[in-house]
């Protein structure tokens, strides 16, 4: 009798811990098969068993192989043969090898062998990786082929993996609780740990027991009553049973629902949870690498899943807290580069993006430029290309290239057709303005103008026309761009600049002007408090100093 | 012909000598004596200010009271003489020092009152040099009424306009932005072209801003500025036009407001602030056409 692939996978999979455990259990078999009457399995089976008994385990492989690719070799025979070769590839350290053998053996092999080289396989991985997620893709892949095999077996890895992580769990809870114990105990006074000082009983002589002095009641039985019919009792006559008359309308029955049947998004699903519940703890434990890993092997498996999608904004959340950890530093392109790593050269333009989104504001403008470049050189045909072309064009102006920016900006004026591009034409229009280009500005200005998709748009473009007709526009760029600090912080810088100087030279009413607008223009920051501060009391005293 | 000769010798000896007593110094004056009102409130001021030279604490307090006395004795004394108005300062001084500020304002009063009857320059300095004070040590309140006195007495000329404008101040200080721009806005309405005008319409934009009517500011100062090409603070108002532009969420009018603060003053001081305001707006735009679009693709 041969044992589903399931099963074998089940019993050997816990043999898996220690090879070493696996040697009676598969000399033994082999020791069994002996006596089969398929001379050619028998012998590599034999031959197998001697070279193990000599610890040659390449020829034992190559036995096992044999037995293996023996098209004439029983189920049972092929599952012993597996198992040995699982055993010895663990015990030589070349599970990945076994698991790329098992790989070629399944494209060559008949349906009926598929089952057992799958459940050997899973165990080839699980040996190789340390883990089921590298298996998992396969499985599922078989699971939409409808193979039996594959669905139970898929059904086991998921068990396995609760099972693994509850056996994590408790032998957490084990290790706790003693190291609980062992602290209580050392926290205890040696007198009390120490019980030496105890008297010692005489040999021979139990320590006294402690005196009981409850009473003990002795229970009486009381003797079992005779069964007595008296002379009156009827006698017990067994009610015929009636046939029931069927209802009109037959009572439906309900047909017990089946196990959900397992796909790819199923799987992906339970194995976000999983991964988010992992990385959730990890995160909290400040591993914030090994929680970035855990969303990393989900978009791996499911790269097109939405779990994959919400995987990567976790993780970009990950990254956005490493930021404000650090107080600094380059989130944007870090999590650009660890998801192109993770995704390879196919990538996610989703995934991608939701960092144009997210950190953009605080990015370098550089580095923002160089990455949204490379964005649309990935993605060119993405839908999200037009709102990072429009990022593009911001942090060009940023760095100072506002001619390109002008340039990337132009493609997508024409038509306006939709809300972004009358968004582009906005944006374009004033660098235009910036750039003290009032013709140019004047067109693009004009068609925002008659365009009907962004009502708001045009009507705020009608009012640039009309002040540019009150006041021209004067042929002079202020090319000053403040580069990667904030601009506000520029301003705001200068401002109190000089509102010191002015109340230096004793012009306190100005200065106190220029302090309020400081108070206006600043953001709040450690400087900003103490500029305040200073302003509140020159405001109260009249004087800057304390005294 | 000898007549000639006479009349020549005769104006050679004396013109010379009428230019040399034409360019003698007069004969020196003898002071004039001082009266007694004067006399007597010498002696009181030197005592005010060796008592002020002492402090005002706890253990003066009865020197104090007797020079309030005697100081009111005096004025009483010497009623007619005008030199008896300083008394009252005297007085009004330890009022202050002994915290009697009702006492104190009327005697200030008094003695604004005695030097108006004197000669109103006097009376007007003293008025300035006292609210000054005040405003220095932030006694707003008592700026205030000090200012409002100021007003009732003088209530046209440059010291109503500088009155005027110094309450506006006051009210600024005081965080009253409503009663300030009032203040300012009549001070320009009535005297347009005093000093205090100059400062008023700083000032006004000051207030506006805080009570967020900056559009108010705007039209003002953008007729100002195109009416007075040569107007003191030139570059001041252009800032501060620009500035009100911002606020008012007029960006095309705030960039080239701030452009002409470039252009028009090169060398203002407010200069590298206009360049970083522009640097701001820009930002500030492109940002915020470029987040509109981001929170539009988060929506879908």
């Amino acid at each position: 009798m041969s044992a589903t692939p399931s099963d074998q996978w089940r019993m050997t999979n816990d043999q898996l811990t220690g090879a070493r455990r696996l040697w009676p259990l598969v000399v033994a078999s082999l020791a069994i098969s002996a006596v089969s009457v398929f001379a050619d399995a028998t012998e590599d089976l034999r031959a197998a068993a001697g070279a193990l008994e000599k610890r040659d385990l390449p020829a034992a492989e190559a036995a096992f192989r044999r037995a293996v690719e023996d098209a004439a070799a029983t189920a049972e025979q092929q599952t012993q043969a597996l198992d040995g070769l699982t055993a010895t590839a663990i015990e030589r350290g070349d599970a990945a090898g076994l698991a790329a053998y098992l790989e070629q053996r399944r494209a060559a092999a008949p349906k009926d062998r598929q089952g057992a080289l799958l459940a050997a396989l899973v165990r080839a991985c699980k040996a190789r990786d340390g883990h089921f997620h590298g298996i998992l893709p396969a499985l599922a892949k078989e699971t939409d082929a409808s193979s039996s095999s594959a669905r139970r077996l898929l059904h086991e890895v998921q068990s396995a993996c609760a099972y693994f992580d509850k056996g994590v769990k408790r032998l957490e809870s084990e290790f706790a609780l003693a190291a609980y114990q062992r602290g209580r105990e050392a926290a205890r006074p040696k007198w009390a740990r120490d019980r030496s000082w105890r008297l010692q009983g005489a040999p021979g002589v139990a320590p006294p027991g402690r005196p009981d002095y409850q009473a003990q009641v002795e229970k009486i039985a009381p003797p079992p009553r005779a069964k007595l019919r008296t002379a009156g009792e009827p006698v017990r006559v067994p009610v015929p049973q009636v046939a029931r008359i069927p209802s009109a309308t037959p009572a439906s029955v309900a047909k017990p629902q089946g196990l959900p049947r397992l796909t790819s998004a199923r799987l992906a699903a339970a194995l976000f949870t999983e991964a988010y519940q992992k990385a959730t703890e990890l995160a909290g434990q400040g591993l914030v690498d090994s929680a970035k890993a855990e969303y990393a092997t989900l978009m791996q498996l499911f790269p097109d899943s939405q779990q994959a999608q919400q995987a990567a904004r976790y993780a970009l959340a990950l990254f956005t807290r490493d930021r404000a950890l650090a107080q600094g530093g380059d989130p944007l392109g870090a999590y650009l580069q660890w998801v192109r790593a993770v995704l390879g050269p196919k990538g996610s333009d989703y995934a991608e993006h939701i960092a144009f989104r997210s950190l953009a504001d605080d990015a370098d403008p550089a580095v923002l430029a160089r990455e949204a470049a490379e964005f649309l050189k990935r993605y060119p045909d993405s839908k999200w290309a037009p709102s990072v072309r429009l990022q593009l064009a911001v942090a060009l102006d940023r760095t100072g290239a506002t001619p390109r920016a002008i340039e990337v900006l132009k493609p997508l004026i024409s038509p306006l057709d939709d809300a972004l591009r009358v968004r582009a034409a906005h944006m374009l229009a004033w660098l235009y303005l910036f750039q003290g280009e009032g013709a140019a500005a004047r067109g693009v200005l004009d068609a925002l103008a008659a365009q009907t998709v962004v009502p708001s748009v045009a009507a705020d473009a009608r009012r640039i026309l009309e002040a540019m007709t009150a006041t021209p526009l004067p042929k002079l760029a202020i090319a000053e761009v403040v580069g990667g600090g904030d601009p506000g912080d520029v301003l705001a810088g200068r401002i109190l600049a000089l509102a010191d100087e002015l109340l230096e030279k004793d012009d306190g009413e100005r200065a106190m002007d220029l302090y309020e607008l400081y108070l206006r223009v600043a953001r709040e920051s450690q400087g900003f408090y103490a500029a305040r501060e200073r302003i509140q009391r020159i405001k109260r005293t009249g004087r800057a100093d304390e005294q | 012909m000898v007549i000639g000769h006479w009349s020549l010798a005769i104006a050679s000896l004396v013109i010379p000598a009428a230019l040399s007593f034409a360019a003698a110094p007069p004969p020196e004056k003898a002071a004039p004596e001082p009266t007694p009102a004067a006399r007597a409130v010498a002696v009181l001021e030197a005592r005010l200010t060796d008592l002020r030279k002492e402090g005002t604490g706890l253990a003066l307090r009865e020197r104090y009271e007797a020079l309030l006395a005697d100081a009111a004795a005096a004025t009483e004394a010497f009623a007619a003489d005008p030199a008896a108005a300083r008394a009252h300062w005297i007085i009004a001084r330890c009022c202050e020092a002994l915290g009697k500020h009702p006492e104190k304002e009327a005697a200030f009063e008094r003695y604004i009152d005695a030097l108006l009857a004197r000669a109103k320059d006097e009376a007007a300095a003293a008025l300035r040099s006292e609210i000054e004070a005040l405003v220095a040590r932030r006694e707003l309140f008592a700026a205030t009424k000090l200012l409002r006195l100021m007003l009732a007495k003088f209530p046209d000329g440059p010291e109503a306009a500088w009155a005027l404008y110094r309450l506006g101040a006051c009210y600024l200080l005081m965080d009253h932005f409503g009663d300030a721009a009032t203040a300012f806005a009549e001070v320009l309405e009535r005297w347009p072209d005093s000093p205090a005008a100059v400062q008023a319409r700083l000032r006004i934009a000051r207030a506006n801003l805080a009570q967020r009517k900056s559009a108010d500011t705007t039209a003002a100062l953008a007729a100002f500025l195109a009416q007075h090409p040569d107007a003191p603070q030139r570059d001041a108002l252009l800032f501060d036009l620009a500035v009100a532009h911002y606020f008012a969420r007029d960006y095309y009018s705030a960039l080239v407001a701030f452009q002409r603060v470039v252009r028009e003053a090169p060398n203002s001081p407010y200069v590298p602030i206009a360049r970083a305001a522009v640097a701001r707006l820009r930002a500030d735009i492109l940002n915020r056409l470029s987040a509109s679009g981001r929170d539009r693709d988060h929506e879908h």
